[in-house]
Order: C-alpha cells, then sequence, then structure tokens
C-alpha cells in the first residue's frame, strides 16, 4: 500500500501541530536577486521586499524537510493566500512557523493547507499565508 | 511605475494597466534560485513528463510575483499591498506570453484607512484564465 499512497502517512498525524522552520537573515543581495528573478526593477525593492518574497522565506527548507518527503508522488500548486502586515527588510531576522491545516483526500488526489508566519525580529507578525498544495497520482494526470 | 495613484481617483470596474510577461526557462531558473523552488517540474522535461505534465511549466508563485508586481506598479511608493490570493487554475509554460490583468471590485475606509479591491488575473495568449485571485490595498488620500 505504501507505494501507492499520495501523502506519506506519518504527516496524517501532524494537522495542527506547529513547526519552526527556521531564523532567516534577509540579506539585500537576496532580496535584490528575488526582484531580479521576477523581473520587477521597482526601485521599492532597493530597501524593502516585494510583497511575493515572504513566501519564499524557508522555502528550501520547507521543500525539504516537509514538502519532499509529504508528498510521494504527483504535485502541483492550488493556491496561496497571502496576508502582509508589513514589510519584510533586508536586516529583518525572520522566524517562520508553519503547520498542517488539514487534508482533504479524494480518490487519486489529495489536498494539503499548510498555514505558515512570518515575524519579525521584535516578534511582529510580517505576513501569514495558507499554501494548498495538490497531491495526485501519475498514471491519472493529464493536466490542471 | 507612473505617478502615484489616490484613493479618491480609484473607480469601481476600473482596469488596472496590465502587465505583461514571458518567461523563459531561463526566468525559471532564476527564480528556482531565488526562491529555493527546486522541484524539478519546472526545469527537467523528462521528469515533468515522468509526473503526467505535456512539459517544464512556470512555478505558479512566480505568477503569483507577476501579480503582486501588477499592484505594486500601480499602487507606487505610498500604496500598500495587504492581502493576495491566487489560486492555480490551469498551468503557463515557458515562452508564452502571460498578461496580468485586474479590475477593481471595491472601494471603502475602515478604521481610517482606504481601502480597494481588485479581482486579478494571469492569462495566456489564448485569453485563458490560468491564475485568478483577489487583491486589497490600501491607498492614500489626496494632501
Amino acid at each position: 500500500m505504501a507505494e501507492n499512497e499520495i501523502i506519506a502517512g506519518e504527516f496524517r498525524d501532524k494537522i495542527g501541530e506547529e513547526w519552526e522552520l527556521g531564523v532567516y537573515e534577509i540579506e539585500k543581495g537576496t532580496v535584490r536577486r528575488f526582484a531580479r528573478a521576477i523581473d520587477d526593477p521597482n526601485p521599492l525593492w532597493d530597501t524593502m521586499a516585494p510583497p511575493s518574497f515572504v513566501l519564499t522565506i524557508g522555502g528550501e527548507q520547507f521543500g525539504e524537510n516537509v514538502i519532499a518527503p509529504m508528498f510521494r508522488d504527483g504535485l502541483l500548486h492550488s493556491s496561496t493566500e497571502l496576508e502582509c502586515h508589513q514589510p519584510v527588510r533586508p536586516g529583518d531576522e525572520i522566524t517562520v512557523t508553519g503547520k498542517i491545516a488539514n487534508i482533504r483526500e479524494r480518490s487519486q488526489m489529495a489536498f494539503v493547507t499548510f498555514e505558515i508566519s512570518y515575524t519579525n525580529q521584535q516578534r511582529e507578525l510580517v505576513a501569514r499565508c495558507q499554501q494548498t498544495m495538490i497531491g495526485y497520482k501519475t498514471e491519472k494526470a493529464t493536466n490542471g | 511605475m507612473g505617478e502615484q495613484v489616490y484613493y479618491d481617483d480609484v473607480m469601481v470596474d476600473g482596469e488596472i494597466p496590465p502587465l505583461v510577461k514571458k518567461p523563459t526557462t531561463r526566468q525559471l531558473v532564476m527564480w528556482a534560485g531565488a526562491s529555493g523552488d527546486y522541484y524539478a517540474i519546472h526545469y527537467d522535461k523528462d521528469f515533468a513528463q515522468s509526473k503526467g505534465l505535456p512539459k517544464v511549466i512556470v512555478h505558479g508563485q512566480l505568477v503569483a510575483g507577476f501579480l503582486g508586481q501588477l499592484i505594486t506598479d500601480w499602487t507606487g511608493e505610498k500604496g500598500s499591498l495587504r492581502k493576495l490570493t491566487c489560486s492555480y487554475k490551469g498551468m503557463n509554460f515557458p515562452g508564452e506570453v502571460i498578461t496580468c490583468r485586474g479590475k477593481v471590485s471595491k472601494k471603502y475606509i475602515e478604521n481610517g484607512e482606504r481601502y480597494i479591491e481588485c479581482n486579478i488575473w494571469a492569462e495566456n495568449d489564448r485569453g485563458e484564465k490560468t491564475v485568478t485571485g483577489k487583491a486589497v490595498i490600501t491607498l492614500p488620500a489626496h494632501n
């Protein structure tokens, strides 16, 4: 059964459990590289990060430690809901905390919603997001 | 980025100036590096096909970044993006044009702040909406 599962079983027991996903110092060059990757030349990004940047803080670690072991087969992004409370600026130290809010399984698909919050060095909430991912069985995938 | 837009000048049903993008595979690799999202469906064709996809696809969150830019280009230095939601409904492929658009759905003042809500979306050159969402922003008053 294990090789057929869409979501690794051990994650089903972790709904609602909070993890600290690390503390990240935001470097000017990282922000600049991100703005360049979107091809967004707005001079505002010399002193603050574009709003979508916050979604990537700790993203690599989240991908490696949560997404990769959790999704056993196909994986697509379903939705993002971002709430911005204040801009992220170079020099900030952002703590990322996340949890699985829910898992909804259908026959060949699973929708997993994560809630992630980002706080700064003053312990102020900077942003919160909900990310929903879709796990799917490869042989059933067509598109969309 | 044009002149500063003010709350009083925004009309419900008014359109946001569109933003046209054409991400290449190079841009996907740049965004992968900048975001830390190294999932191989975004740069390895064989891997993408092994996952049932026709070819390499654009990261949904890169399109979310384009939609963020649509808003921040419009709202200027004194505007502020408060909420951004994106639903990834269809796939975008590198080399194709993505046009980001938005339309004002609502404006209101709450706790002294001037809010604008917009429906936003990204469409491909066949006019299909591949990403749809909403943005909530605050804008300054005149003076």
